[in-house]
């Protein structure tokens, strides 16, 4: 009776366990869309990333993952590379790769495809008036890609006819915009720059913060950030990608995740938006289209 | 030293030790717990100083000024009670390179935050490892140590704690220690106090009792329930304590009875003098009578008769009712005619022996003295001197009144008492060599004493001299 028992239990489970195989063999293997995040954003305060997960793979049906690196450069490359199928680029990474990279949507905030480049200084300092009152003060940056946490107020010290690597007293990097804010309003750092978007989001997210700080000097507005494509991110989901972040305001759903990142809608990408944004003073004439063998 | 009863300097000696006691445990506990906390403080701080030190050794090498702030910054806000005032890192040159308050401490500035600290800080030799460094004018503590990357100097981690920071413990410390020992004081001493009482108790009983030992009506001490296996030196005390007591208290009661068969004795020997006193009368009267019954109708004879038959009762009613004085001994003061009387009651014994008694009393009317013990005591003083006397010997009783004092004397003639029979003259049952118990001499000093009198034997001259002195209660004068 024992044995007949075992001998039972043994078919039962080996009939299982081979049907379910043969379930999982005959599924189509989607390869999940893999999504390049970068400190342009405030990942680390915000549950939207989960919730938009869930969104794009209930209408895309595949999975989807987020992909955080500490670097820009990090992330450019990976999406360069098709370890990443899609990005949320800064700017002037876009411009760098511009001509490898697909865009598919620049999010509008306040209204407009732009943000801008901040100058701000610690609240109790009144005497700074602009960039020209920080000689032999400690800066802070974002990191060396940054377009509004790096590039932006180094060139701006060029136009103003100083060398940027000996202006300052001191610089380094703090790998964040909300740190560079961070860094200023616990005065480690006299100044720094930092992206307008992110100022703006925790001047009323955490106004204590915000408030030990004080915005000195805005620069002019430049393309938003936008979430482009790699070289190899296959042309037929492109499209069904574009449309779905281009329609996301469209819906309840989309539009309760825009606005906790509080973005007004993803709109068409315009190469003209970023046409401004200094790139490395190069020999050859096109600035729309360097090539990377220019760094 | 205040005179304080057992009953308090008992339980307040064991309230001392045990308050004492408490403190000096606290005082320990306390002292210990300080050392314990220093060298805790002081390991921890090290320590951390080390691992924030490998901490930033990368940063520094990578230039990451805002990793090692961040770094420095958790460190000064951590949690627990060693936590750094200040912690900041030198390059090379001996600027700041980073520092958890860079308001204090701005970076690539001289770190002039030290204030006074500074120099004596930073004259240091940087070729120790890690140290600790104490400055005694100030209230910090400095941990400070070389950063390096293989051989080469990089920089200095300097970390600065307030030497106060540990205060905050110690009273906390010293709080529940002292509560503690509160508490454990505020059972032990009333429970000292209590025991202490329970000590002093049986000890005063005892002692109220010795006092009134002898007493009528003094104290009995209880026997304990049960008699105990192993008596302490206290239950032993207290048995001695009754049996002397008992044996006290039958020693006073043979004392008066004593005294009473002495007075019954001492009347025994008066009645055969009055018994004399009496016959001598009797003899005449009866002779009297008989002539008056042969010349009976000669009314001469009858009147002659009479009045010697009236004289002779007479001086025996007399002698009679000094003998019922006695007798009755009522309780009664002393005049000078109780002296007279005594004289009257000895005298056939004097005259039997050829004696002379020469009497010289200059007593007041009262005196404040009572008659019964004193008639006996100059009674017995008397018959002493008559029985000692050579036959035909003098005799002299003399007694007045002096400074508020009766002052009475009997001497006699005759041999004198030996020096060693002198000694034990007043002791009961001494030899006596006319045949008494041997009692009177005790029994008259016993009653003198009572009444606050003294009794002395002397040998003056050729003469044997008692004297009595006794204080009298009535001065004032009648």
């Amino acid at each position: 009776m024992k044995v007949i028992r075992t001998l039972l239990l043994t078919i039962i489970l080996g009939a299982m366990v081979g049907l379910f195989a043969v379930a999982r063999a005959q599924e189509p293997a989607v390869a999940p869309l893999s999504f390049g995040i970068t400190p342009v954003f405030l990942v680390d305060q915000n549950p939207f990333l989960a919730h938009w997960k869930d969104y794009l793979e209930s209408r895309l049906h595949r999975p989807v993952r987020f992909v955080r690196r500490k670097s820009y450069a990090e992330i450019s490359d990976m999406l360069l590379n098709g370890q990443l199928d899609v990005a949320w680029l800064c700017s002037y990474s876009f411009a760098v790769y511009s001509n490898r990279l697909v865009p598919l949507a620049t999010p509008l905030f306040r209204g407009e495809p732009y943000y801008r480049s901040y100058l701000i200084v610690s609240a109790e300092d009144s005497a700074v008036r602009g960039y020209l009152d920080l000689a032999e003060k400690v800066f802070a940056y974002v990191e060396p890609r940054s377009n509004t946490g790096f590039i932006v107020p180094r060139e701006t010290l060029r136009r103003l006819g100083r060398d940027p690597d000996h202006f300052f007293r001191t610089t380094f990097f703090t790998w964040s915009h909300a740190d560079v804010i961070a860094a200023v309003a616990d005065r480690v750092a006299d100044a720094g720059a930092v992206d307008s978007y992110i100022w703006e989001i925790l001047a009323r997210r955490q106004p204590a913060m915000a408030a030990k700080t004080r915005v000195v000097e805005k620069s002019e507005a430049y393309g938003f950030p936008p979430i482009v494509a790699g070289p190899q991110f296959p042309a037929a989901d492109l499209g069904r990608l574009r449309a779905l972040l281009m329609n996301m305001h469209e819906d309840e759903e989309g539009r309760r995740l825009l606005a906790m990142v509080e973005l007004d809608r993803l709109g068409p990408v315009d190469r003209a938006w970023y046409q401004n944004i200094p790139l490395p003073v190069m020999p050859v004439v096109q600035r729309t289209a360097p090539s990377p063998d220019d760094f | 030293m205040l005179p304080l009863s057992f009953r308090f300097r008992v339980p307040l000696f064991l309230s001392l030790v045990a308050l004492t006691t408490g403190i000096c445990i606290a005082v320990i506990v306390l002292w210990h717990d300080h050392r314990a906390t220093r060298e805790e403080s002081a390991h921890d701080s090290a320590q951390i100083t080390q691992l924030l030190a490998r901490a930033v050794t990368a940063d520094l090498a990578t230039e990451d000024v805002w990793n090692a702030f961040q770094t420095l910054r958790s460190v000064v806000n951590g949690v627990g009670w060693v936590k750094p005032e200040f912690a900041l890192v030198l390059n090379e040159s001996g600027q700041v390179w980073v520092s958890s308050d860079p308001v204090r401490f701005p970076l690539l500035t001289p770190p002039d935050g030290l204030g006074e600290d500074r120099r004596a800080l930073l004259s240091r030799d940087w070729s120790l490892e890690g140290e600790t460094v104490s400055l005694s004018r100030s209230p910090m503590d400095y941990y400070l140590t070389r950063i390096h990357m293989g051989d080469v100097h990089r920089g200095v981690l300097l970390l600065g704690f307030d030497s106060r920071r540990l205060y905050p413990r110690y009273y906390r410390s010293a709080a529940r220690v002292l509560a503690v020992t509160g508490v454990i004081l505020l059972v032990c001493l009333p429970l000292g106090w209590r025991w202490g009482g329970h000590l002093a108790e049986p000890l005063i009983e005892l002692e109220n009792c010795v006092t009134q030992l002898g007493e009528p009506g003094a104290c009995v001490l209880k026997d304990p329930p049960r008699p105990k296996r192993h008596p302490s030196e206290l239950s032993r005390l207290r048995q001695r304590v009754r049996l002397v007591a008992a044996e006290l208290h039958e020693k006073r009661s043979l004392e008066r009875q004593m005294i009473r068969s002495e007075r019954q004795a001492a009347l025994g020997r008066l009645a055969a003098g009055v018994a004399h006193e009496i016959n001598n009368p009797l003899g005449g009267m009866l002779t009297a009578i008989a002539t008056f019954r042969h010349h009976g109708h000669d009314p001469a004879v009858a009147e002659k008769t009479i009045s010697l038959l009236e004289r002779g009762l007479q001086q025996i009613r007399h002698t009679v009712s000094v003998l019922l004085v006695e007798v009755r001994a009522e309780p009664r003061a002393l005049t000078p005619l109780d002296l007279e009387d005594v004289v009257e009651l000895v005298g056939p014994s004097v005259r039997s022996r050829q004696l002379h008694l020469a009497a010289n009393l200059q007593l007041p009317e009262r005196m404040g003295l009572p008659a019964g013990p004193l008639r006996q005591v100059l009674l017995n003083l008397l018959l002493n001197a008559i029985y000692a006397s050579p036959p035909g010997g003098a005799l002299e009783l003399g007694a007045f009144m002096k400074d508020g004092r009766l002052d009475m004397w009997v001497a006699n003639e005759g041999e004198s008492i030996s020096d060693a029979v002198m000694e034990r003259l007043f002791e009961p049952f001494t030899e006596s060599r006319w045949g008494g118990a041997g009692l009177g001499l005790w029994i008259s000093d016993q009653t003198l004493r009572q009444l606050q009198g003294s009794l002395r034997a002397a040998r003056e001259g050729e003469r044997t001299v008692f004297r009595i002195s006794v204080p009298c209660a009535d001065l004032s004068p009648s």
